[in-house]
């Protein structure tokens, strides 16, 4: 009886371990979904999603599907409708002269691509190309971007793109690899770059509430994450300017470091999380410094980026003997792949 | 009675190992980096170039790479092509050791990368002609990926190594990669560091091909007929900065893209006051002379 019972708990036990698997497994995976960015291809005769027609692929349209009575419909190099040659049936007038046959022009091969985002009202976005800064650009009021470039080879890119807040401080860098097609405009749509964020306090006394604040797109809902042993999620939306501020009470939280971050909602589209903010819990408040505008690390020429120059200053140093302090990132005594790895992570092209 | 319970125990044991196996499956999926060959064919002729691409999948975002790959006896390495690589900056250009028999390279991708499938380079390789296998393989000290962390963490490796059965007189499919674009444009820059050089001038320089990869740098100085090999950073020769430098970018198919940075102090500006204060001189002496004639 005794083991049938044992049995009975440990078919109960299991079961709860495999829901409990199940769950948590799906927390995990629910956690990694975030920012999707659509790539598609105007010029590769595929009609995409936001497209109306791609090269000579018109989807079936014609001029009288598309409320004209005769003539050529023809996709232009946005991949949309050029009704420019269709006709609308008028009454007769005097007979006009029939115009002369156009020469024809042979337009311009152009690989290009466009980059569609959000990023913050009139922030400054810069895009970068191969980690070199291809465009910069200021958002609109309602933080929506735009960018173009054009002249590319076809192959495969690396793109990454920042904001600055209105307080100069810069976002996480978004990175995402492009191919592109020879001929063919590609769209980049959905960019999303996360949230700035900044706290009050450096130290703040148990009990106390600490401000966490920031900027994204106007009325965005913000998810702001809080590490303790458990993590703390909180909602807030931002203003009308996209700027945020939450207070949160420290009582639960543990005394030691702790850090926050956060994401932004809008439309069904999500950010990546920010950059983290630290702060330790403690037995006073301490004021936190202003956010700094330089990378904490990799500036080794002191100009407030961390870019090329700071790349071949490291690269001058790569395994010779002694290299000075700002060029060895981790303090261990040399310049080797590590360092180029933490200055990659503190790049700003 | 006893048997009978220990067959129990052992049933209940075996389920509650069975679980504990699902739920690992389940939830402790492992996360790591994936460096693997990508043949052109399964099997490998003897005759004509031969194409190995080596990609990456990441499943962390990851932003450092160094790979070294033992290249068996039985293989020529032809060309290492970079082109079209998702690596931004080479800290180590791919170079053959003869002796160790080892491709080694290294380098960056600012910002970080995540995705499936992505290239890394194009092994150009040819056999040696006899019958047999050839395996590719990874040399696992000089091979690692770094998390695009602010402490620059290594991250977990899948490493797949390739064995390609060689044919005799097997003629492989010619890939040929037909390089018709130019060099990216690029801005080459003047800067000075404490810790460089001296502090001397020297110049900064990168950009990639699409096609082939780039070959070499020349830095010209002053004309575009006298350049040098040159790798960034570059000392520059003329620290006066008062003439014309071009930096030619050469992919492996000789296509160019020269970026020209202005004298950053001008010479022409000096040879300017010297003529103007010629000029001075000579209205001053012609004056002077009228004056003199006049009074006469």
């Amino acid at each position: 009886m005794a083991s049938k019972n044992f049995h009975v708990i440990l078919i109960g036990v299991s079961i709860f371990i495999i829901i409990a698997a199940a769950f948590f497994g799906s927390e995990v995976f629910a956690a990694e979904i975030t920012a999707t960015i659509k790539i598609t291809v105007c010029g590769d005769g595929v009609i995409a999603s936001g497209e109306q027609c791609d090269g000579g692929n018109l989807g079936g349209a014609t001029c009288t599907s598309r409320g004209f009575s005769a003539g050529a419909l023809s996709c232009n190099s946005s991949c949309e409708f050029n009704v420019s040659a269709c006709t609308s049936a008028t009454a007769p007038s005097g007979g006009g002269g029939g115009g002369g046959g156009g020469g024809g022009i042979i337009a311009p091969v152009v690989t290009s691509i466009v980059f569609d985002g959000r990023a913050y009202p009139k922030s400054a976005v810069t895009l970068l190309k191969d980690a070199q800064i291809a465009a910069t650009t200021v958002a609109g009021t309602d933080s929506n971007f735009q960018m173009t470039l054009s002249g590319l080879s076809a192959g495969n890119y690396i793109f990454s793109v920042y904001s600055e807040d209105n307080r100069g401080i810069r976002s996480s860098l978004l990175t995402f690899p492009v191919s592109v097609t020879f001929g063919a405009t590609t769209k980049v749509s959905g960019i999303f770059i996360a949230p700035t964020i900044a706290v009050d306090k450096s130290e703040v006394k148990r009990g106390e509430n600490i401000a966490i604040f920031g900027q994204s797109v106007p009325n965005g809902e913000v998810t702001i994450s809080v590490n303790s042993e458990a993590e703390f999620f909180n909602k807030i939306k931002t203003d009308a300017s996209g700027a945020y501020l939450y207070n949160f009470d420290t009582s639960p939280l543990e005394n030691g470091q702790h850090f926050t971050k956060s994401k932004v909602a809008l439309g069904g589209e999500i950010t990546s999380f920010s950059k983290t903010a630290g702060f330790t819990v403690g037995a006073k408040t301490v004021m936190a410094e202003e956010p700094k505008k330089a990378p904490e690390k990799g500036d080794l020429n002191s100009d407030k980026r961390v870019n090329l120059v700071d790349f071949s200053v490291a690269a001058y140093w790569y395994k010779r003997p002694s290299p000075p302090t700002s060029a060895d990132l981790n303090n261990d005594g040399k310049v080797n792949l590590v360092d180029f790895s933490i200055m990659a992570f503190y790049w700003t092209g | 009675m006893k048997t009978k319970e220990i067959k129990i125990k052992n049933y209940n044991f075996a389920l509650l190992f069975f679980v504990i196996i699902l739920v690992f499956c389940f939830s402790n999926r492992t996360q790591a980096a994936r460096l693997y060959f990508e043949p052109q064919e399964a099997v490998i002729g003897s005759e004509k170039d031969f194409s190995v691409g080596l990609k990456v999948d990441a499943e962390n975002q990851i932003n450092a790479i160094s790979v070294g790959i033992f290249i068996p006896l039985e293989i020529a390495l032809i060309d290492a092509v970079i082109g079209n690589s998702i690596i931004n900056f080479w800290v180590e250009k791919p170079s053959f050791d003869e002796s160790s028999r080892l491709l080694t390279f290294s380098g960056i991708i600012p910002g970080g990368f995540q995705g499936e499938k992505e290239p890394l380079l194009t092994m150009k390789i040819k056999t040696a002609g006899q019958e047999g296998k050839a395996i590719l393989t990874f040399n696992k000290e000089k091979t690692k990926i770094y998390l695009h962390t602010s402490e620059g963490v290594e991250d977990s490796l899948e490493l797949e190594s390739l064995t390609l059965p060689i044919s005799k007189g097997k003629e492989n499919i010619s890939v040929e990669i037909i390089d018709r674009y130019l060099p990216e444009d690029f801005k080459p820059e003047i800067s000075r560091d404490p810790n460089v050089f001296e502090n001397k001038w020297f110049l900064i320089f990168a950009t990639q091909d699409k096609g082939l990869g780039i070959d070499h740098y020349e830095v010209c100085e002053g004309s575009k007929t006298k350049c040098a090999i040159a790798e960034s950073p570059y000392l520059l020769q003329n620290q006066k900065l008062n003439k014309k430098i071009f930096v030619k970018a050469v992919d492996k198919s000789g296509n160019e893209k020269v970026a020209v940075i202005l004298p950053q102090k001008s010479s022409l500006r000096y040879q300017n006051y010297w003529i103007v204060g010629i000029i001075i001189a000579l209205g001053a002496i012609a004056i002077a002379a009228r004056r003199k004639i006049k009074k006469l």
